[in-house]
């Protein structure tokens, strides 16, 4: 969808709000929450991440903007457990008013020990094997889809629509954003890096010396030579 | 620097988290330990010195980044790293007349399992929006001043592959070990808006 989310390329925003090797923290338990009941709905399959970048895009754009990154994973998960019927709006409702208070929003203790990096079989995979060759080879000319994919969730960014580029990486079959995000199957396809000169992307106005590179999936391509006849 | 979220807005939402939390734990879809542990993993636990200690390898064993660029996700196993649930990591190396720098327009991807979380102005709009359009004006804004012969490779995360810049050696770091190395190497370093500096007292120019 052509939504708030496709940010690249957008002008009016100001500078950076950089500071150098910013510390990290995750901050309020609340921030944690969200993190932690994503990934735990991840692996028990009520829901994919395709679909949970899904729901972010479709907040409306006068919310999304202000909200921070874990307030949209917050708003996400809460519109996932509530889709996947495993929450009612009303209980939400009820057990909001039932707190009736505004909880600490500091730190908890740190009482575990340490643990070991989060993977587990039940985490998601992206990569899947396929009988179908890969159309493009690396150096092949390309030229993306003109138009969105879809109106749906897809990976084909605005800026980067009915432009020419080269195969720079080829990469294995990944499992498809546009169908696993609308519950339609993995349909795996092939996923390149595809090259694109600053001027083809930005016109006269793109800096000669740079190259744009984004990770697109074989449906948004066709062969430049095709194209052009 | 923290992003911004009014304090009014971030009560409400500790609330709703709350609230969510006690009828999700309930529900049997995760215990309030794995909240706590995952601040623990993000924390403490899962880094920058995770990729810190793939470029400092990079920089002393150049056999091991042409292993990296056949398949970083395979390679990074020789030093004992666990990519977990990242399945395709790629790096980008940095060299003379070649800058690289990493991005996500769409949303925030990042290699969290080497660098940990990313950091809140790369999940900027600004950010997101201005650094595929003019890498050269943002970087320079951010204090990372590039020629215009130096080549800008932006990498814009728009499928599941993850980006890890090895960025330059400073030179007068030949003495140093490889843990020292690792040491010096930033997270900015690693996703191309900065250098890395050699240490004080190394006495390079």
């Amino acid at each position: 969808m052509d939504g708030i989310h496709d940010m690249g390329g957008v002008e009016g925003y100001g500078p950076v709000p950089y500071e150098a090797d910013e510390p990290i923290e995750v901050g309020d338990r609340w921030e944690a929450f969200s993190g932690a009941a994503l990934f735990a709905l991840l692996r028990s399959g009520r829901t994919n991440i395709d679909a949970h970048r899904h729901r972010i895009e479709r907040l409306d754009p006068t919310r999304y903007l202000p909200l921070t990154y874990w307030g949209r994973w917050l708003a996400a998960v809460e519109s996932a457990a509530v889709d996947q019927g495993i929450v009612t709006e009303a209980e939400v409702a009820e057990a909001v008013a039932t707190l009736g208070h505004t909880p600490a929003t500091g730190r908890p203790p740190r009482m575990h020990p340490p643990v070991a990096l989060e993977s587990s079989e039940n985490d998601p995979t992206f990569i899947r094997e396929i009988e179908r060759p890969a159309r493009f080879d690396v150096g092949d000319r390309v030229v993306t889809a003109a138009d969105a994919p879809h109106r749906g969730h897809h990976r084909l960014p605005r800026y980067a629509r009915g432009r020419r580029g080269t195969i720079a990486r080829c990469y294995p079959a990944f499992t498809f954003p546009d169908t696993v995000a609308h519950g339609r199957g993995e349909s795996p396809t092939h996923v390149y890096a595809v090259a694109f000169d600053g001027r083809e992307l930005w016109g006269p106005d793109g800096d000669p010396n740079q190259v744009c590179h984004l990770d697109l999936f074989e449906p948004y391509l066709r062969p430049a030579e095709e194209a052009s006849q | 620097m923290s992003e911004p979220n009014p304090p009014e807005q971030a009560a409400g939402q500790a609330v709703r988290a709350e609230a969510l939390e006690h009828l999700l734990v309930d529900k049997g879809i995760l215990t309030s330990t794995e909240v706590d542990n995952y601040i623990e993993t993000w924390t403490n636990r899962i880094g920058p010195m995770v990729g810190a200690s793939v470029v400092a390898r990079a920089w002393v064993d150049p056999a091991f980044t042409e292993r990296l660029l056949v398949d970083a996700t395979t390679a990074v196993g020789e030093i004992g790293i666990n990519p977990g649930r990242l399945e395709r990591l790629e790096v980008v190396v940095n060299g003379p007349g070649v800058h690289n720098v990493v991005c996500c327009t769409l949303c925030s991807c990042y290699p969290w399992t080497l660098l940990g979380l990313p950091p809140s102005w790369y999940k900027s709009p600004e950010y997101r929006s201005r650094i595929v359009r003019e890498p050269r004006q943002v970087l320079a804004e951010m204090g990372l001043e590039l020629d215009q012969d130096v080549t800008i490779n932006v990498w814009d995360s728009s499928a599941e592959v993850r980006y890890l810049v090895i960025p330059e050696r400073p030179s007068g770091t030949d003495g140093l070990s490889e843990e020292q190395l690792a040491a010096i190497v930033t997270r900015d370093s690693m996703i191309g808006v900065a250098t890395v500096a050699a240490p004080a007292g190394t006495g390079s120019t």
